[in-house]
């Protein structure tokens, strides 16, 4: 830890006990050359016990999960290189957390805990049906789903497992540790895959070409979600996940256009396609009540979401931060009706009621209420807290936030199939960036909607499909150039190589000073040197 | 061989996207309808009243603005394509029609519309959502589609006659051009070849870019030319390649690869024959219609169907047309940036080397390109070491 006065830190009393004020010299607590801290952040009395507390938590859950069997799990560390980013899931934790205080550390606190529960629940179900650690009677009642295909419709086949296979194996790595996500990468560049190709299929197929991804189930449902990147690491993960042709694979597929009307019946064709495949598949008949009453349950979420939603467009009371806001609803929509999330999004809705009743302000030295836009990084995730915490940027919602929220007519089954397969074509990192330049422009309205006086849009340098349309919208935000400040944050959305995320910090730091003219709230996070860190 | 009589005409015509034939139709009162993508049923642009136009930009070494508009980290073939709308290369079109696949071309494919691009006010884009998977259900899907995003519109706008009548007229056409260029290729088979890769990618690059019915005439009498033309006495070439991957519209490719030693025997690539010289068949009871959306449905071998059924029959449809045309290797290539046919192309290689769901092997030669010839040295240079290498194992006896 740097040597800073405690003065200077703690002007008064007070401000130790609630371990509250604009700078929380974040930056003076990392060991040098990383972002690991050197000893954990001062919040006050009351939320750092409050924080340990949960800290503790989820050591138990991580304790817990090793107890459900010692020798399999040390085996399944072995096996998989992937697993061991797991260890450092606490870390990860206090980087989604950084500079929370009150109520929105309690918030981002449940949401944390929706996740963690699930993921070790994930790991367990794919750890105990994995056939190369041994076939269980859990192996062949297991099904793979991709990563970006939701598993709305297993709820119609109770009594049947199912995973998102790539979520826990390859896309949840860099959040844990950045360089988990450069190794499967160069896996696939050995291959003979271009580089330049979109990061997130690129770790997925590393993995594929490491062997590493867990042996479960009989069959597969590969998606062309969210985009041409994703679709066709579907296509080269074939051999691996069907393993060698000897599971049955299907193509779950949206529409492109999913708002067109004239692609409506695609979509809906494709959800009963992907029913009947599973019905052949199990050999049992898809359970419309069972389905329906988890539709329900999804509903009662998303309608708290949409809740929320309104609290955070209206007020300042901006109960869960922009890395935690994010990923609660990405994860949710993934693993559609969920106990953990329906447990936790309940209470924080409590509490953001709570907090909007008691008028308290989470974002008090917010200086600019941003909407983030486009697919954000997710070795740099934590960028969103860094945006408060050092420039007073409070992100008010995420584009990726803003998916999957229609909430379905379960009234019939007609139309409870065609707002599912609406559904199905929200996804996460496609809802605004296929389907025509109008859903990208969205950005516009939603930055009205959730009043925010500026857009910080990220730039994935390995996109194409956001490559593609770069002209658009630099000549759009010229045009609205007078309704926003516009200031792009660059990320290779798994690959930290690219762009490190300190050049991702510069990119911010230099408009904030060059074009806003402004002053760091917490100068010791302006620069630093977090390259060896995780 | 003794030079084809009308070769350097269709040079000519490959000049430019307007070329004389493309003037001459527009000076009818005709309709160019321009596409970028071997989803759109050329034949359905090419009904009476009509022609369609697949977009090159023939020269385009510099796509400044698109690299504006688009980034350098964009497809060149789309960059290139709207960099020649911006310099008022397709001036003449009526009507793009599109597709949401890739997204990088229907980006550029947005552009035109939203730049303003062409000055026409009639003149408008529409994309069509194309289906992934494959089935008698998504026959009809794709008529639907084809019908609400491309016959709809022209009928709406410019009256255009999509008559059942109309249509078939139109696949009568197409049927023969597509005879009498698959004749052409069939000349390929031989051992020593009366037609170079490079002259068969220029007739079917004109095929596709030209109004068919003042092409037709023209590669008729090259036809009957090529039935008596004398070949060279021995062959000119060192190893026969078959050349897979994505857009190839600019015929230097195929030269420089001839030059290199080899002849490319198939090609199956976006703007090649393999698939999209097939002839359409209208089932009794069926509309044209129908027959058009089941045609391209079942022969288009985008990489972009998903499923293992596609994806294992692209690779055999590959390694069948090698073998049938006596391709010793294959040249897999990408265009840079191409998320489809970067991924297909490692694929293709390993299963295809490994013999993997394919009966046998082949040697591939893996490249990455531009969209024109900028790197020829390079690309030289990796085609010699393959043709060498190709010859060298046809010493061991390897094929």
């Amino acid at each position: 830890m740097k040597k800073r006065p405690f003065k200077e830190r703690y002007p008064t009393l007070k401000s130790f006990l609630k371990g509250d004020g604009p700078c929380h010299y974040i930056g003076d607590r990392y060991i040098e050359g990383t972002n690991i801290y050197d000893r954990r952040e001062w919040r006050g009395v009351v939320d750092t016990a409050y924080d340990f507390g949960w800290w503790l938590a989820t050591w138990l859950k991580m304790g817990a999960f090793a107890a459900k069997n010692p020798v399999r799990i040390l085996r399944a560390f072995w096996r998989y290189r992937w697993l061991s980013a797991y260890l450092a899931a606490p870390h990860m934790v206090d980087k989604w957390i950084a500079g929370d205080r009150g109520l929105m550390l309690r918030c981002d606190r449940h949401a944390l805990n929706a996740m963690i529960s699930d993921t070790v629940d994930i790991l367990w179900t794919m750890i105990r049906a994995d056939r190369k650690l041994g076939k269980t009677k859990y192996t062949d009642k297991t099904v793979a789903f991709d990563y970006t295909l939701p598993r709305h419709i297993m709820l119609g086949f109770p009594g049947w497992d199912s995973v998102n296979i790539n979520q826990q194996c390859a896309f949840m790595l860099p959040l844990m540790i950045k360089q988990m996500g450069a190794y499967y990468i160069d896996q696939s560049v050995s291959v003979g895959i271009p580089q330049d190709m979109c990061t997130l299929p690129l770790v997925e197929v590393g993995v594929a070409v490491e062997h590493e991804y867990p042996d479960l189930g009989n069959f597969w449902l590969c998606t062309n979600n969210p985009c041409d990147a994703n679709m066709m690491d579907n296509a080269v993960m074939y051999r691996e996940l069907s393993d060698n042709g000897r599971k049955a694979v299907h193509a779950f597929v949206t529409p492109l256009m999913y708002d067109d009307p004239t692609t409506k019946e695609l979509g809906v064709h494709e959800v009963c396609e992907a029913i009947k495949f599973v019905e052949e598949q199990t050999g049992e008949k898809f359970n419309w009540d069972a389905f329906r009453d988890g539709i329900e349950r999804v509903n009662q979420v998303t309608r708290e979401e949409l809740e929320r939603w309104d609290i955070y467009a209206t007020t300042n009371t901006i109960g869960m931060n922009g890395v935690c806001q994010g990923f609660f609803s990405i994860y949710f929509y993934q693993q559609s009706a969920n106990k953990h999330f329906e447990r936790e999004s309940a209470k924080i809705l409590k509490l953001f009621n709570k907090g909007v009743e008691k008028g308290i302000n989470t974002i008090p030295y917010a200086r600019h209420r941003a909407v983030m836009w486009s697919c954000g990084s997710t070795y740099n995730c934590q960028v969103a807290n860094w945006l408060y915490t050092c420039w007073g940027i409070a992100p008010i919602i995420n584009m990726d936030s803003l998916t999957g929220h229609n909430l379905v007519d379960t009234e019939d089954m007609d139309t409870m199939l065609s707002d599912v397969a609406d559904w199905y074509g929200r996804t996460p990192m496609r809802t605004h960036t296929v389907g025509g330049n109008r859903h990208i422009l969205q950005v516009f309205e939603t930055a009205r909607k959730f009043n925010c006086d500026m857009i910080v849009m990220y730039d994935d340098i390995g996109c194409k499909g956001m490559a593609g349309c770069q002209g658009l919208i630099e000549e759009e935000f010229r045009r609205h150039s007078d309704e926003f400040k516009i200031c792009w944050l660059p990320h290779a959305l798994m690959d930290y190589r690219t762009v490190p995320p300190a050049e991702a910090r510069k990119a911010v730091n230099d408009y904030m000073r060059t074009v806003l003219g402004e002053e760091p709230l917490d100068p010791t996070l302006e620069v630093f040197d977090d390259d060896a860190g995780w | 061989m003794r030079d084809l009589k009308h070769m350097i005409e269709f040079e000519e015509l490959l000049r430019s996207a307007n070329n004389e034939m493309v003037k001459a139709a527009c000076a009818e009162g005709r309709l160019a309808l321009a596409y970028n993508c071997s989803h759109i049923p050329e034949v359905l642009l090419d009904v009476p009243g009509c022609f369609g136009v697949r977009l090159r930009a023939p020269g385009c070494v510099s796509p400044d603005m698109a690299t504006y508009y688009m980034t350098n980290r964009s497809c060149p073939y789309s960059k290139s394509i709207l960099e020649r709308a911006f310099e008022g290369g397709y001036n003449f079109i009526a009507a793009l029609l599109g597709q949401e696949c890739c997204t990088t071309m229907n980006r550029m494919e947005q552009y035109f519309d939203y730049c303003e691009l062409i000055p026409n006010e009639k003149f408008f884009v529409s994309c069509l959502d194309m289906p992934i998977n494959r089935s008698e259900w998504h026959e009809g899907y794709y008529e639907r589609q084809l019908r609400q995003k491309v016959v709809e519109p022209l009928e709406r706008v410019y009256g255009v006659d999509f008559s059942d009548a109309a249509l078939t007229a139109a696949i009568e056409q197409h049927n023969e051009l597509c005879r009498v260029i698959n004749a052409m290729g069939e000349l390929r088979k031989a051992e020593n070849p009366v037609i170079t890769g490079y002259e068969f990618a220029v007739m079917q690059l004109c095929s596709l870019t030209c109004p068919k019915d003042k092409l037709l005439p023209l590669l008729r009498e090259t036809l009957e030319e090529l039935k008596t033309r004398e070949p060279e006495p021995k062959p000119w070439f060192r190893a026969r390649v078959m050349v897979v991957g994505s857009e190839i519209d600019d015929p230097e490719f195929t030269k420089m690869l001839e030059m290199a030693g080899a002849i490319v025997v198939a090609d199956r690539y976006c703007f090649g024959t393999m698939p999209g010289r097939e002839e359409i068949e209208v089932g009794e009871g069926e509309t044209p219609l129908h027959a058009i959306a089941r045609n391209y449905l079942w022969n288009n071998h985008c990489p972009r169907a998903m499923g293992p059924q596609a994806l294992i029959e692209r690779k055999n449809y590959v390694y069948q047309k090698a073998k049938e045309f006596g391709a010793e290797g294959l040249i897999v290539e990408s265009m840079k940036f191409c998320e489809y046919w970067g991924y297909e192309r490692a694929q293709d290689a390993m299963w295809l080397t490994e013999g993997y769901e394919v009966p046998g092997t082949l040697p591939v030669c893996q490249i990455e390109r531009d969209y024109t010839t900028a790197a020829a040295g390079q690309l030289r240079t990796r085609f010699q070491a393959f043709v060498e290498s190709l010859e060298i194992k046809r010493i061991q006896g390897a094929i």
